[in-house]
């Protein structure tokens, strides 16, 4: 009954400017949903509009059976965590978790209760009468958690709340938040970051947002899924690309014939490889982009069927594993991620495997071809 | 290191030396003032001005403070506190409103009331009297408060929707979400959020107007509703030739704005400053 | 959850918080503009109106003339006397503060520990009242007692003792230098703002490039203040423009108008003479240039700011 539905939902700020295109989303009851994208691909924006905040856009959107779209943010019955904490300077930790609860009126032992319980959860207790500026980072983003938490709301809003910490804090705080979600498992949450790690560990299910032409071209939506759905199975070259570290190779090709076990594919060096993908709709001759992640290439001893051979033009070395740089042809290189020092350097030749269940293949639209089997 | 001594020496002594000329230039005048205070009127023409007075003698100051001297103070601290809360309060609200919402012509107007410091406050002075009359509020402290909350509102505006400008707008938005309209939003968030900002507009226009003048002089008459730049003023009339007791009254009506800065000079001297050092 | 779900129960609680929302510009600019508009726009207007009047300011007997009043002031020497007058307060006041404030910004600058107090004991003139200064430096003036000529007399330049404001010659003159003596301190300020800004690591590489003290004010401090110049001649020439109290405390505009400005001219013609129809035109004459030679200085001043 929380679930948030958005229906052919578009969002321009003045007349020629839109930043949110044909969005159809529903988001489950309970569920833990991340918008993820690049920089100015409209996450926020998206965010504010289920809060409330921005308003003056078309379509509909739903919190629970109730069309929102004319209804005040304290009225929605979402609580919102900011990036930059938005706590109240002139206020104690205690007035700024107490505030919304003293607008609405609640009783004061009600208030009492709420704000004790939400700061013995968060452990912020000994903090109660603080001032803002006198807590540290982390402090202030449990309060500022804290502050959503006492108002019991159906639904969490958070924009990017880890980014101002430390990288330490903000591994520690990400799970925390997923703490948080297993304490209300009936509110529904929704997170924007621009951070794959965060997304990849928290979502039930990511919103990965299109920017600028593809935006325009494709509507904002690039792929809705669970994560690893994302990471498996991309649905297109954004896709690909953007879920990822390092980021997937691509490597242009043309198709030669579908077999059995997959589409046939040459690259520029004369190689071919099979995807296990449905090409049946391409033309013999036609350019795709085969793409593989660097974690996927193994080495092997020589060349032989299914694997890429190329140059090393350089090697990155972190202990645990190794970057192997490929000169490709292409202007940006391919990279092999090798357990260990990787065994080779750089002046070698190096081949490496590439299995044929982590191919993907893209047509000449940068679309992903089916997979013949589901994960 | 490519400092020439000289130009090194030549700072070492030309800093105290120019600073502490200053100091005399700015001193010399107060120390006449102060001075002269203590001398009788007999003494302030037979004896040379640079001279001590002849005994720490306050009756100069006894002598004014018996007169009605303290009605013009407490017609200057009713008049001034009243138009300070209100330029405040006023000054806030029309801060908020072009520092945070969107409405038409926010631009223009907000242009319209800044453009509104430049006016010269002479040319409204007769039609202002003239009103005042109409209203039956002329020769009354309170006709002062109008003309002064008015002529204050432009710098003030300025001033505050700068500083307003400068609050998250995250906050506002936390606000919302916790069920503030926008008068609980501007009553409870921006208004004390703005302490420093309503401090300087506080400081600035309570010292402008503890000092105003030609409001009081054209609006009021009496003795009975005047405030103190005019006291100086009608005892300059009264005492005609007696020195030392006019420039009593100078010292006292200077006092408590001295004493003022005796506890906040840095407030002060940024409160005067404000609206200068920006824009 | 009770508290929420009452409030939103009332279903569609947007509509009166929406229409609210839209009257809210409007209720927080009301006073301000209430106010503005009775006090400062209204009178502006009814100037203008007032200007075509012969009226002595009591009765009834107003008398619709038409542009005569301001004919009359096209060809007012006194008026046109007052206006320059106001002009060489302008210029004087940028001429003799700017370089003084700055060079004892320069001076705080460098003081160390004693810069706190003098600047405090610097500011000081600028919480008197111009009423308070006019009638002190009325005084220090004064021919026969005033400390001035006494001064001069001691440091045995008797010769140069004068009636200073009882004299054309000097009476503007006089007053100019207590309007520099109280505002200098102010543009001081303003300046050593300026310098506090000038970034530290910018000198600290110039020192290691091996330029001098003295290269690095002319020809980086200096040029960093080139903005706050600019904010301090235009305040200080709109300030000079509007000037009343302290002449009109000192001097009444005399001797024979030798100080006069336009707004004691002004002042003459509605209080003393009860003129007030010409008064008020020349209150608008005066608004007119006040306006026009503002907007010359700032139009001027943004196009020199575009240009650095
Ligand atoms: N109030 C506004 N007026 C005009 N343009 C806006 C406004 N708010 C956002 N935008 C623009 O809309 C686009 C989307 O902004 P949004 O803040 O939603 O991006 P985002 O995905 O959250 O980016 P980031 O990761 O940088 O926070 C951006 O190009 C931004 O410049
Ligand atoms: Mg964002």
């Amino acid at each position: 009954m929380t679930s948030i539905t958005l229906s052919g939902v578009n969002k321009s700020f003045g007349a020629n400017f839109p930043v949110i295109r044909g969005v159809d989303l529903q988001i489950e009851d309970g569920e833990f949903c991340v918008f993820l994208g690049p920089s100015g691909c409209g996450k926020s924006t998206l965010l504010r509009m289920v809060a409330g905040l921005e308003m003056g856009y078309t379509g509909e959107i739903r919190i629970g059976d109730r069309v929102v779209d004319k209804v005040e943010p304290a009225d929605r019955q979402v609580a919102m965590v900011f990036q930059n904490y938005a706590l109240y300077p002139h206020m104690s930790v205690y007035d700024n978790m107490a505030f919304g609860l003293r607008q609405a009126k609640t009783a004061k032992a009600e208030i009492e209760r709420r704000v004790q319980d939400a700061a013995r959860i968060l452990q912020i207790e000994p903090l109660l009468d603080r001032m803002p500026k006198a807590l540290s980072g982390g402090q202030r983003q449990r309060v500022a958690i804290g502050r959503a938490i006492v108002r019991q709301p159906k639904v969490f809003l958070f924009d990017e709340p880890l980014s101002n910490l430390d990288a330490a804090l903000r591994v520690h705080m990400r799970s925390e938040i997923a703490t948080l979600h297993r304490n209300f498992p009936a509110a529904s949450m929704i997170y924007v970051t621009h951070d794959q790690t965060e997304a990849m560990a928290l979502a039930d299910k990511i919103v990965l947002l299109h920017a600028g032409k593809d935006m325009l071209k494709h509507g904002s939506i690039a792929q809705v899924g669970k994560p690893l759905d994302l990471y498996h199975r991309p649905r297109n070259l954004f896709v690909a690309g953007f879920l990822g570290s390092p980021t997937m190779n691509f490597l242009p090709g043309t198709f030669i014939a579908q077999e059995a076990a997959g589409a046939r594919v040459a690259l520029k060096g004369g190689e071919e490889l099979v995807v296990p993908v449905n090409g049946g709709a391409l033309a013999p001759g036609g350019a795709v982009t085969l793409g593989v992640r660097p974690e996927h290439l193994a080495p092997v001893a020589a060349p032989a069927a299914q694997t890429l051979t190329r140059p090393v033009t350089a090697v990155e070395h972190f202990g645990e594993y190794s970057f192997v740089y490929l000169d490709s042809g292409t202007p940006t290189p391919m990279i092999a991620k090798v357990a260990g020092d990787g065994g080779v350097k750089a002046g070698d030749t190096a081949s490496f495997a590439a299995p044929i269940e982590c191919c993907h293949l893209f047509d000449g639209d940068g679309i992903a071809l089916n997979h013949l089997t589901s994960l | 290191m490519a400092t020439s001594p000289i130009t090194r020496a030549t700072g070492r002594v030309a800093v105290p030396v120019l600073g502490l000329f200053w100091l005399a230039v700015t001193t010399v005048p107060f120390l006449f003032m102060v001075m002269t205070t203590f001398k009788t009127q007999q003494e302030s023409y037979s004896s040379s001005v640079w001279a001590l007075p002849e005994a720490l003698d306050f009756v100069n100051y006894a002598d004014v403070l018996s007169g009605p001297f303290l009605t013009y103070l407490k017609n200057s601290v009713m008049v001034v506190v009243i138009s300070v809360i209100l330029i405040v309060v006023i000054s806030a609200m029309a801060a908020y409103a072009f520092a945070r919402m969107r409405f038409r012509f926010n631009e223009a107007l907000f242009g319209l009331i800044v453009a509104g410091m430049i006016v010269p406050i002479h040319i409204t002075l007769v039609p202002i009297y003239l009103m005042t009359r109409h209203m039956g509020l002329y020769d009354s402290p309170f006709a002062l408060i109008g003309p002064y909350v008015a002529t204050s509102l432009p710098i003030s505006v300025f001033i505050l929707t700068e500083f307003m400008r400068q609050i998250p707008k995250e906050l506002e938005e936390a606000a919302r979400l916790d069920g503030c309209g926008p008068f609980a939003i501007f009553f409870k968030v921006f208004f004390p959020l703005s302490g420093p900002g309503l401090s300087t507009v506080a400081i600035y226009n309570g010292i402008m107007l503890w000092n105003e003048f030609i409001f009081a002089y054209v609006l009021t008459s009496s003795t009975s509703t005047r405030t103190l730049p005019l006291a100086i003023w009608d005892y300059q009339g009264q005492y005609t030739s007696n020195i030392p007791a006019i420039l009593a009254v100078v010292t006292l009506t200077s006092l408590p704005l001295v004493v003022a800065y005796a506890f906040g000079q840095e407030k002060i001297v940024k409160g005067m400053m404000a609206g200068s050092l920006k824009g | 959850m009770t508290d929420i779900s009452t409030r939103s129960a009332g279903g569609g609680a947007g509509g009166a918080g929406l229409s609210l929302r839209k009257l809210a510009p409007a209720i927080f600019l009301a006073p301000a503009i209430l106010l503005l508009a009775v006090y400062l726009l209204y009178p502006l207007v009814e100037s203008f109106r007032l200007s075509l009047l012969d009226w002595n300011g009591l009765g009834a007997d107003a008398r619709f003339v038409g542009l005569d009043n301001w004919k009359k002031l096209a060809t007012d020497t006194l008026f046109w006397e007052a206006a320059w007058n106001n002009i060489l307060l302008a210029v004087f006041s940028v001429v003799i503060q700017m370089p003084i404030a700055v060079v004892l910004a320069v001076v705080l600058d460098n003081a160390g520990k004693g810069s706190r107090i003098l600047k405090i004991l610097y500011f000081l003139p600028l919480l008197m009242s111009s009423v308070a200064l006019g009638v002190l430096f009325k005084y220090f003036y004064d021919v026969n007692f005033g400390p001035l000529n006494a001064l001069l007399d001691y440091v045995g330049l008797g010769f140069l003792a004068q009636d200073w404001l009882g004299d054309t010659r000097f009476a503007l003159g006089a007053v100019i230098a207590v309007v520099c003596w109280q505002y200098i301190p102010f543009y001081m300020v303003l300046f050593m703002a300026g310098l506090a800004s000038f970034p530290a690591e910018i000198s600290e590489a110039a020192k290691l490039d091996g330029a001098s003290e003295a290269t690095i004010f002319w020809k980086m401090k200096l040029p960093h203040l080139k903005g706050t110049f600019r904010t301090a001649v235009v305040l200080s020439v709109i300030g000079a423009l509007r000037y009343f109290d302290l002449i009109y405390v000192m001097t009444g505009g005399g001797p024979e108008g030798s100080s006069e400005l336009m707004a004691t001219y002004m002042y003459r013609n509605v209080f003393s003479s009860f003129q007030l129809g010409y008064g008020s035109t020349v209150a608008s004459g005066m608004f007119i240039v006040v306006i026009l030679i503002a907007s010359v200085l700032m139009r001027f001043s943004k196009r020199y700011e575009t240009e650095v």
